[in-house]
């Protein structure tokens, strides 16, 4: 029988441990006073209306899309930064040059009239 | 470090062939949002020029035997990776030149048809220059997301979205196989580059022959061998006649540049060839006799042509295991020949059916093609060379391709193989030669039926495609010294002459 693995084990219970005792601490403590404000989904400060399971326009997917290529670019641009002492100033223009390209795709979008609500064709 | 140097202007020289062809697409691009035209030949003018300057630009280096490496090892232009620049650069081209007929036809001439082209062809050079796991998978991506896009280009056509979407599915099935190989490759070596990658066969062979194996799948699926096909018939019919010219010559050859690179740089030590080689061999049999078998019973000269190219991947692939296992560039070169060959005269075959689309209907089904040695001579001729030369008949360039393959496979003892490639090819003859049959030696049932053969729509571009490719099948099988001179240049940097 090896023991070496047994630390995983107490890892592992004192992990389990240490998210339930809060858990049952906090439930046996807090005073229980529910009201219908209150258990109401938090929405950014608005009263949610409708099902959560709605329909979406499809024109949010253009723009979801658009959202998405420069949500990929800010994470694509941060490592670097980290370490940006090292590497010097043409790392900057290289990422500059990535977002470059990236701002060609956006003007190219923008002229196609892909960011406009209602597009005219 | 020296690993934190940034990239600098000699590496961008270095991948000039793919970098011209994305500033190209990008130029495209913006020229088309901000000036546009009704005519988009502009665009197809561009995009010629830029695979021309990066064809040359891959010949001269091919000759000059430049062979360096960029991105600290990432990317290594030798004359192999030269050799697939040209090879990709022409097919790409003879693809573009089919197009602008069709797509005018189809009342979807867009620039956006030739950016996605180039961007995807810059994939695919630097996936024959790469030697690093996580380039390799880049180029792949930057390669194939234009082609999923390309697929659906006619988007009214539901066969076209369809087949896009298939394709798609599948083809991000293979991407998560090769991912997973290339994650579990990186964790046994500690590397990606392909040269460090032996040593993780050493230190943990468990993890080491997992990744292979599924990296390989992934590059199977990408070449369209059985069992890993299924996506190849549909995608041909369905995506657009110039953009199926497109996948079944440069989509179809690029990740032979990259699977043949892997296997001898990485996979070519002798304990990981004893795991793949007879693997290989089963696999390229397979593909042989299905690609063939079925593609006898197809009425659809795309479907048709589709089993065709998963039958012609079966004998590239014996032409791959015959050069690995006598360790000869000659082999090698072979394969390169073969390819080359091959690039043509598909894209000959399809370039016929494009001629022949109207503005509401393709003719695609073998029967369309009744009586068109009588009303279209040069065009039934020309359809003639190829597919006989698909079949393999001498002197036409398809024949030497695969003899030269085939007598490699033979010195390298693999005698039973090289039986089933020629009894599967035996049975390519049906159905090659059920077209001829077609063409010249049936009547029409219906009297209308030559109505068919009008040309709709002209394409200057579109002749001189057929014209080049029907010269180079005839041209480069009688004379086939200069391809195979530059195809032995090339092999030779990827196998040293012992």
């Amino acid at each position: 029988m090896s023991y070496e693995y047994a630390v995983v084990v107490v890892f592992m219970v004192v992990g389990i441990g240490m998210v339930l005792a809060p858990l049952v601490i906090g439930k046996l403590l807090r005073p229980h006073n529910p009201y219908p404000q209150k258990n109401m989904p938090y929405e950014c400060g608005k009263d949610p209306f409708g099902e959560a399971h709605s329909m979406f326009d499809i024109r949010l997917y253009t723009l979801m899309l658009v959202y998405l290529i420069f949500d990929v670019e800010f994470v694509t641009i941060v490592p670097p930064m980290l370490v940006m002492a090292n590497l010097g100033v043409p790392a900057l223009l290289e990422i500059f040059a990535f977002i470059g390209v990236l701002a060609l795709g956006l003007a190219y979008l923008w002229k196609h009239g892909h960011l406009e609500w209602v597009k005219t064709v | 470090m020296e690993s934190l140097i940034p990239v600098g202007l000699t590496d961008l020289q270095g991948v000039y062939p793919a970098l011209n062809l994305a500033v190209a697409g990008i130029v495209i691009l913006l020229l088309d949002a901000f000036f546009p035209m009704r005519s988009k030949l502009l665009s197809a003018w561009i995009t010629l020029i830029a695979l021309h300057l990066s064809f040359t630009c891959g010949l001269h280096r091919l000759t000059s035997g430049m062979d360096e490496t960029f991105f600290h090892g990432a990317v290594r232009m030798d004359p192999f990776t030269h050799a697939f620049t040209v090879i990709i650069c022409l097919a790409s081209t003879l693809a573009v030149l089919s197009a602008p007929k069709y797509l005018r036809l189809r009342d979807c001439h867009y620039a956006e048809y030739y950016a996605l082209i180039l961007f995807s062809v810059s994939g695919m050079l630097l996936f024959s220059a790469a030697e690093e796991l996580i380039m390799l998978f880049l180029a792949l991506e930057t390669m194939s997301i234009p082609v999923y896009c390309l697929v659906a280009f006619t988007r009214d056509n539901e066969y076209s979205t369809e087949a896009s979407m298939k394709y798609f599915v599948m083809g991000a099935f293979a991407t998560g196989f090769m991912v997973y190989g290339v994650a579990l490759l990186y964790g046994s070596a500690g590397s990606g580059y392909f040269a460090d990658l032996p040593r993780g066969a050493a230190s943990s062979p468990g993890l080491f022959y997992s990744g292979m194996t599924l990296v390989l799948i992934g590059f199977l699926f990408k070449i369209a061998a059985v069992p890993f096909n299924m996506w190849t018939p549909d995608a041909y019919e369905g995506a657009p006649t110039p953009v199926t010219t497109f996948m079944a010559e440069a989509v179809k050859a690029a990740p032979f540049s990259g699977m043949i690179k892997l296997l001898i740089v990485a996979f070519g030590f002798s304990q990981a060839v004893h795991l793949w080689m007879p693997a290989f061999i089963g696999i390229a049999i397979l593909t042989m006799v299905v690609g063939n078998m079925v593609a006898l019973v197809q009425t659809d000269m795309k479907r048709m042509l589709g089993y065709s190219s998963i039958a012609h991947s079966g004998y590239i692939l014996v032409g791959i295991v015959a050069s690995v296992k006598l360790n000869s560039s000659e082999a090698l070169a072979s394969v390169l020949y073969y390819l080359f060959i091959y690039v043509l005269m598909n894209a000959g075959a399809f370039g016929i059916l494009i001629l022949f689309s109207h503005k509401n209907k393709d003719t695609n089904a073998i029967d369309d093609l009744v009586g068109l040695g009588r009303e279209r001579p040069w065009a039934a001729a020309f359809m003639g060379i190829y597919t006989l030369s698909l079949t393999g008949i001498p002197p036409l360039g398809g024949f030497f391709g695969k003899f030269y393959i085939f007598s490699y496979a033979i010195k390298a003892g693999l005698t039973p193989l090289v039986i089933v490639a020629i009894l599967t090819s035996v049975m390519s003859a049906f159905y090659y030669l059920k077209i001829i049959v077609a063409m010249y030696f049936r009547e029409p049932s219906d009297p209308q039926h030559p109505a068919a053969f009008s040309y709709e729509g002209y394409s200057v571009f579109l002749i001189a495609m057929l014209c080049f490719t029907a010269f180079g099948v005839i041209y480069f099988g009688i004379f086939p010294k200069t391809p195979l001179t530059l195809a032995r240049l090339a092999a030779a940097s990827l196998i040293p002459a012992p």
